[in-house]
């Protein structure tokens, strides 16, 4: 990835809204379970969070669930945190980490295998009008795939990384990526543009 | 592979995506809250739960325990270890009394116990003690009234000699 991609991505990540800070006075009254603090902190984390989970499962309602379930989860291991990492870097991974676990949660063969995962969309619309949003653009793909294009090219991920997260090999990540910007390239690409 | 170098368009569509707002839904705070105080008050539930069952498992137990040992004084081992323990008493007895000056400070390390022992079983017998509890009492008896006469018995061997 060159630096100017870098320099984007470390903007979207910043803008994404988990770079905002958790002042002391607040994480330790969220440490000794006071339920206003964690209010607080779903306050400047709850929209980021929200965000990355639809982007990552494409669907709202399983967005809000996945949120939901993330910060069920803060609640019983803010103890453990002890600010190794920033505070919404540790947020962000346990959101992806959720996203992920759903998504590893489905065994159903077209939706792990790459091939069979894209033989679902050959039938698809392409050709859609460069002004169709991203959000919806990932929404066509199928969900591992959405994951992955979203981790690596967004969230700045590694392939080492996404395939630890899916428990796969780095050939696995960088085919599922390969196929879906390819795809993502045929939805955003005017039919006519296409060559023959 | 990443799409800035091959589909430049595309990479702007993804990158807006990232920072395209989205909103979650106002009341989603509110059935986190929900979804917690429940998951508090079934933790709790089974709490009360698991607590009762192990006293319930307990009290069986103790219940089951009466008829494992019977009350004092009946059992066969109670009576082994109370007879052998009045089989050395009577051969204490008939030992000479008179101490060696090597045996002294021994001896009276195990009379004390065997003091203490016999405080031991009258309590005992006092609070009608399980079998199981007067049993290991009776067995170190026997074994302090040994001590002893082995004790008594090498200490008149070196009298005599």
């Amino acid at each position: 990835m060159n630096r100017s991609a870098d320099t984007e991505i470390a903007h979207a990540v910043d803008v994404s809204g988990f770079a905002q800070d958790v002042d002391a006075m607040l994480l330790a009254r969220a440490q000794r379970g006071d339920m206003a603090a964690f209010a607080a902190v779903y306050a400047r984390f709850g929209r980021p969070c929200y965000g990355l989970a639809l982007r990552l499962v494409g669907s709202a309602p399983q967005a809000e669930d996945l949120v939901q379930e993330v910060f069920l989860k803060l609640i019983e291991t803010i103890r453990s945190y002890r600010g190794d990492a920033p505070f919404g870097a540790w947020l962000k991974r346990m959101t992806v980490n959720a996203a992920i676990d759903q998504l590893r949660g489905r065994k159903r063969f077209a939706e792990v295998d790459p091939d069979a995962m894209f033989a679902q969309l050959a039938a698809a619309d392409t050709g859609i009008a460069q002004s169709i949003d991203a959000t919806a653009l990932l929404q066509r793909l199928p969900a591992r795939a959405r994951a992955v294009v979203v981790l690596h090219e967004v969230e700045g991920y590694t392939h080492a990384e996404i395939a630890a997260l899916f428990g796969q090999s780095e050939s696995y990540s960088k085919s599922i990526l390969a196929r879906a910007l390819q795809r993502l390239q045929a939805f955003v690409t005017p039919r006519v543009e296409r060559p023959a | 592979m990443n799409s800035h170098a091959e589909f430049p368009l595309l990479a702007q569509q993804l990158h807006a995506a990232a920072l395209a707002p989205a909103e979650p839904p106002a009341d989603l705070w509110t059935r986190i809250e929900q979804a917690h105080a429940q998951r508090v008050v079934r933790r709790t539930r089974w709490r009360y739960a698991g607590g009762a069952l192990t006293v319930a498992l307990l009290c069986a137990l103790i219940g089951a325990g009466g008829h494992w040992y019977p009350r004092a004084p009946a059992g066969d081992e109670t009576i082994d270890w109370q007879a052998r323990a009045q089989a050395l008493e009577l051969q204490l007895a008939a030992l000479d009394r008179t101490p060696t000056s090597a045996t002294i400070a021994d001896a009276g390390d195990v009379e004390a116990d065997l003091a203490r022992v016999d405080r031991l079983l009258q309590t005992a017998y006092e609070h009608d003690a399980y079998t199981n509890e007067l049993v290991p009492l009776w067995k170190r008896r026997s074994e302090l009234l040994n001590t002893l006469l082995v004790a008594r018995k090498q200490g008149l061997a070196l009298a005599r000699i």
